[in-house]
């Protein structure tokens, strides 16, 4: 093994965003705590949203027409005497990283009206913020177990900080707590399965284990072993986007976090968790799919009844949104279960569609208010419509969406998915699919119901912030419009699904 | 006098992460425990990483192993520092006083 | 080579097994009798004057989380002082990075207030 002596600024260029993110998040920092007091929030925010801006740009001025990797520090003895490298930017990361900045920025509008409402307004609020988007960068680019660890620790921690920002509030920081403990022991399992898979077959990364598996040699030596570690690994990864039997975490959490970090957690982890999910289960397991694809099959199967099921009985709209999201994840992972690289960009197609569904449904939470107080109750919702039919009718179209109602962009997705299924002879896992999501369909109706046939007299808070009625709409109108114009939709996540599989037949 | 063999650290390393594991969900007093059980896991896995990178005469997983060491430094602070916001809420430190949400 | 890995999957179960055991086995045959003795914190040559369970002051934590992030730095500094002839420039200012990263935190403590007792 030899160390790179020289410095060689190509290899940098590939993560020059996230050097970009980094170094902004550390002149945040200080700068941060040297400005004054009522100056420091609006500074920062500023400065955090032109920081985004500034890596969106790096990220889509750099769209690499192959594969390209970075960071080689270390190189390793390969038998085929290749460079191994931490991190990978291509296509698929790309895109990726594009929505992960995108919904990030979104979120960040969310939040100002809420934290200045509840006088918990703090500049760190957006470092934090900075740092998670920093970890799912590095996690969707990561090309080696070890870079996946670091992204996904990075991430995480920042987001068991932001549940527990209320401090003064004994949920959210019982939410913070039970998000860490959980999160951790899901890291401890990834790590066990990833040092068993480092132990036999002496590779961390992404292309070493294809090829290690590729050969069979690893296989055939210690196959209990490696499935072994392969489930911990993936459990590990069923933590982290909350499939079932790992989500106990994801209801406490999304109730207990202040609002605004619910919406920001039930997308831009998302994006990462199951972008790179899938990245680990077509290219280094590529060869392991036998084995796995019982695995995410079962995942499938529990998280849509689980989540559906347990979404039925809340009283709570953020309790039910993450129940939502657990049931949703299922259907994500049904074109995953085929194990065909085919289908991955139904499962894109999908996670896209459901972000913007959930980032409308938060404006529209965060735009309610009665007497003063965040509704959270689904009770408090009745008669929605003759207090304020506008925000109604927007929830009431989004819920259509989750539903799964045609024409909307969530009825496309989940066609799409289901058809691929088919497709590809999965079909009892997809007849499962298709009555949950009609049992999922009756607790996002029953909110509709709420609204338009219960009797409320209460009249909410009246002003609503440009910024929130803005996002609620746009994503209404995407919703629809990508309904309306499907073969849009499906653009981008066919040019990930390109991108992945120029990647796994990189070493042929 | 037998020589250390690569199964008796794994074997050590499977048994503390056993240990972390099932200290945390049998654990019902303090939540201090569950973060030195998190730490046993992380540390576990550690031992597992540097016998393979020994067997394999590669360095990654050394490598890997400080990452892992610094990243759970990073993660018992966190968690302190939850811990210390939840009781200063709740003025306890028990697991069964983590209640406010369930279902 | 299954031969050198099933050993291990064995003592997962075995181990899990016997930690259960440890863990029924006082349940089941321990004595309780407590008295204020027992209960009683022991301390070594004079009657305890305290409880055990006293809350101490949370500022000890911050003091220990601290600690914990600031201290692991030196376990990337021994192993790069001992290459150090290897690894040149790039090394060099390699670390001189990681430190910087360092330095921003421990001036945002600072700044913050964390170091001060009162």
């Amino acid at each position: 093994m030899t160390m790179m002596n020289e410095f060689n600024w190509h290899f940098y260029s590939a993560g020059i965003a996230e050097i970009f993110v980094m170094v902004v998040c550390l002149v945040l920092l200080v700068a941060g705590a040297f400005s004054h007091k009522s100056v420091e929030g609006k500074f920062v925010r500023n400065l955090t949203m032109l920081g985004l801006l500034g890596a969106l740009v790096m990220v889509v001025g750099h769209i690499p027409e192959v594969r390209e990797f970075a960071f080689p520090v270390v190189e390793h003895a390969m038998p085929s005497g290749a460079m191994v490298s931490l991190f990978v930017n291509d296509k698929f990361t790309v895109f990726l990283k594009v929505f992960i900045i995108l919904s990030a920025m979104l979120s960040l509008y969310l939040v100002d009206d809420y934290m200045t409402r509840k006088k918990t307004r703090k500049y760190e609020y957006d470092i934090l913020i900075l740092l998670s988007v920093l970890g799912a960068m590095i996690m969707v680019s990561a090309a080696d177990l070890l870079m996946l660890y670091i992204g996904l620790e990075l991430m995480s921690f920042s987001l068991y900080i932001l549940t527990a920002f209320h401090r003064k509030e004994a949920k959210s920081s019982e939410a913070g707590l039970k998000y860490f403990i959980l999160g951790s022991i899901a890291s401890g399992l990834l790590l066990f399965g990833m040092s068993y898979i480092y132990g036999l077959t002496g590779e961390t990364s992404f292309d070493g284990l294809q090829q290690a598996f590729a050969s069979g040699i690893a296989i055939q030596d210690a196959a209990m072993m490696l499935t072994f570690a392969m489930v911990l690994f993936i459990t590990g990864m069923a933590f982290k986007i909350s499939a079932a039997p790992f989500h106990m975490w994801t209801p406490d959490v999304y109730e207990g976090a202040p609002t605004p970090v619910t919406a920001y957690m039930a997308i831009v982890p998302k994006i990462a968790a199951m972008g790179i999910f899938v990245r680990v289960l077509f290219e280094p397991l590529m060869y392991m799919a036998d084995q796995w694809q019982q695995i995410v099959i079962a995942l499938s199967i529990l998280s849509m009844a689980v989540g559906s099921l347990m979404a039925i009985v809340q009283n709570n709209i953020k309790r039910l949104l993450a129940y939502s999201s657990i049931a949703n994840i299922g259907f994500m992972l049904v074109p995953v279960a085929t194990a065909s690289i085919h289908a991955v960009d139904e499962a894109m197609s999908y996670l896209l569609v459901y972000c913007m569904m959930t980032l409308g449904v938060f404006a529209v939470i965060l735009s309610l208010r009665l007497r003063e107080k965040y509704v959270e109750r689904i009770e408090d919702l009745s008669g929605l419509s003759k207090t304020n039919p506008s925000v109604a009718a927007a929830l009431a179209i989004l819920m259509f969406s989750l539903a799964g109602v045609p024409p909307l962009a969530g009825f496309m997705v989940k066609y799409q998915a289901f058809k691929v299924g088919v497709e590809m002879g999965l079909t009892w896992l997809v007849i499962v699919a298709v009555l949950l999501s009609v049992v999922s369909a009756y607790y996002c109706l029953r909110v509709v119901k709420v609204m338009y046939f219960d009797k409320g007299s209460e009249v909410y808070s009246p002003e609503v912030p440009s910024q929130i009625r803005f996002i609620m709409w746009a994503m209404v109108a995407l919703v629809v419009g990508f309904g309306i114009l499907p073969d849009t939709l499906f653009q981008i996540p066919a040019i990930i699904q390109q991108s992945l599989m120029d990647a796994t037949t990189f070493n042929g | 006098m037998e020589n250390v063999a690569l199964h008796h650290y794994l074997i050590l390393s499977a048994m503390l992460f056993v240990v972390g594991l099932i200290g945390i969900f049998l654990n019902r007093k303090s939540i201090i425990i569950i973060l030195m059980c998190i730490e046993l896991m992380l540390l576990s896995v550690n031992i597992n990483f540097v016998a393979f990178s020994a067997f394999l005469g590669d360095l990654t997983g050394q490598i890997f192993t400080f990452f892992i060491l610094t990243v759970a430094a990073a993660e018992v602070s966190i968690g302190l520092a939850i811990l210390t916001i939840f009781y200063r809420n709740r003025h306890s430190g028990d697991v069964e006083d983590s209640n406010l949400m369930k279902g | 080579m299954l031969e050198e890995y099933f050993p291990v999957l064995i003592f997962l179960i075995i181990g899990t097994g016997i930690s259960l055991l440890f863990t029924a086995i006082p349940f089941i045959v321990a004595e309780r009798k407590p008295d204020s003795e027992k209960l009683s914190p022991y301390e070594c040559g004079f009657e305890a004057f305290d409880t055990a369970r006293k809350r101490f002051d949370v500022r000890f934590y911050l003091v220990a989380i601290l600690f914990i992030i600031f201290d692991l730095e030196v376990a990337f500094l021994f192993p790069w002082a001992m290459a150090f002839g290897d690894i040149g420039l790039f090394g060099f200012w390699s670390m001189m990075v990681f430190l910087l990263v360092l330095t921003v935190g421990f001036i945002y403590e600072w700044k913050k207030g964390a170091l001060e007792w009162e």
